[in-house]
């Protein structure tokens, strides 16, 4: 999920880090950096920790897929399979030797690529933008797929509510209909069947506001560390200026700004 | 928004399902003491108990027993206020006789 490339190692390979950590008995050097910002440095610590350790190709591929699938698709697997659903959060529970939330690890890369270019500590600031434009990318899918999960869901919940409350409306004609054994019979296996439906969509709805006060408090740290470094260092370099406002113009639309940040900001509201 | 309108939706079609479940529930209970009293079987059960006490299965499969005296006012008056009308009543009409 997060990009491997995303070497922190740029530190051991240049050997220039602010403040490394402290060295392993055999004087390696540190593979984890200080983050500029604390509360990252869990969540930056464990992300490195990911990508430096053998990735797991089925994971790997079974991710890659699932983010693949359309609306349809996923919201079919999501009734049909019994662990699965394509948020962050689901995914977290599936990786117990985690701690932190996907979307804290995501934040805390973007946030450090931006502290590299700030520096100038990267070897090459082409391969580091590179590398946060994929981080950007997955938070805009993740906002997208949650606000497709969440439409098609609500689609699909509405319309058994106007099927189902019909009867409900003609109470006297469904309860004669009731004592037809097998009208009944199909109606309680039906239930359950929706029961079930309920059942699945709620956990998915769940895993999905979950994920968004998570990406929501990642981001207000985002934006805080934007703020706090402000673009002065970038003033001389436009290629630098513009990355800084756009990362500004990413954090302050994941937030608030465009229509699928407004779901970020309303919906655990 | 999307997730308190997706919530709400979600509480409101559970509450749907629970009202078919209940109803359904009852229109089961309501069914078995009508199938329960199908003559066939209180014929059967009658067979089993031909004594001076009359007991009809109020599950219809013997299971619970409401017993009452088997004299024919009694055997009237409780097939006329249990017995749907599409319920034969020769049985008790014919054991009134017997």
């Amino acid at each position: 999920m997060l990009d491997d490339e995303w070497q922190v190692g740029r530190y051991s390979e240049d050997s220039t880090p602010a403040d490394p950590r402290a060295s392993d008995d055999h004087g390696e050097q540190a593979t984890a950096p200080v983050h500029p910002l604390a509360t990252m440095q869990g969540a930056f610590e464990e992300s490195i920790e990911e990508s430096m350790r053998d990735p797991d190709p089925h994971r790997a591929a079974s991710l890659s897929k699932d983010t693949a699938l359309g609306p349809e698709a996923r919201r079919k697997k999501l009734l049909q399979v019994d662990d699965y659903t394509s948020s962050y959060n689901s995914r977290w529970r599936q990786a117990p030797g985690a701690k932190y939330h996907p979307l804290w690890k995501l934040m805390a890369q973007i946030s450090f690529g931006v502290h590299l270019l700030q520096q100038q500590l990267a070897k090459s600031d082409q391969e580091v933008v590179k590398i946060m434009h994929t981080h950007v990318d997955e938070v805009d899918g993740f906002l997208e797929r949650t606000t497709e999960d969440l439409d098609l869901a609500l689609i699909d919940v509405k319309e058994r509510i106007n099927y189902l409350r019909l009867p409900l409306e003609h109470v006297n004609i469904f309860d004669i209909m009731l004592d037809d054994k097998q009208f009944r019979t199909s109606i309680l296996e039906g239930n359950e069947k929706i029961e079930r439906i309920v059942e699945r969509t709620a956990q998915a709805m769940n895993d999905s506001l979950l994920d968004v006060s998570t990406g929501i408090e990642a981001t207000t740290e985002l934006a805080r560390y934007l703020d706090t470094i402000g673009d002065a260092w970038a003033k001389d370099n436009a290629e630098l200026l513009g990355i800084y406002n756009a990362m500004r113009g990413n954090a302050e639309g994941w937030y608030r700004s465009d229509s699928r940040s407004r779901l970020l900001s309303t919906i655990s509201h | 928004m999307k997730g308190n309108t997706l919530g709400l939706a979600l509480v409101q079609l559970g509450s749907i399902l629970n009202e078919m479940t209940k109803r359904a529930g009852v229109a089961s209970r309501r069914n078995v003491v009508r199938g329960s009293l199908d003559p066939s079987f209180i014929a059967l059960c009658f067979v089993e108990y031909p004594t001076d006490i009359l007991r009809v299965a109020a599950a219809g499969i013997c299971e619970t027993w409401i017993q009452f005296p088997s004299n024919t006012a009694w055997a009237q008056q409780y097939s006329h206020s249990a017995i749907s009308a599409s319920t034969n009543l020769s049985f008790f009409s014919n054991y009134s006789e017997r």
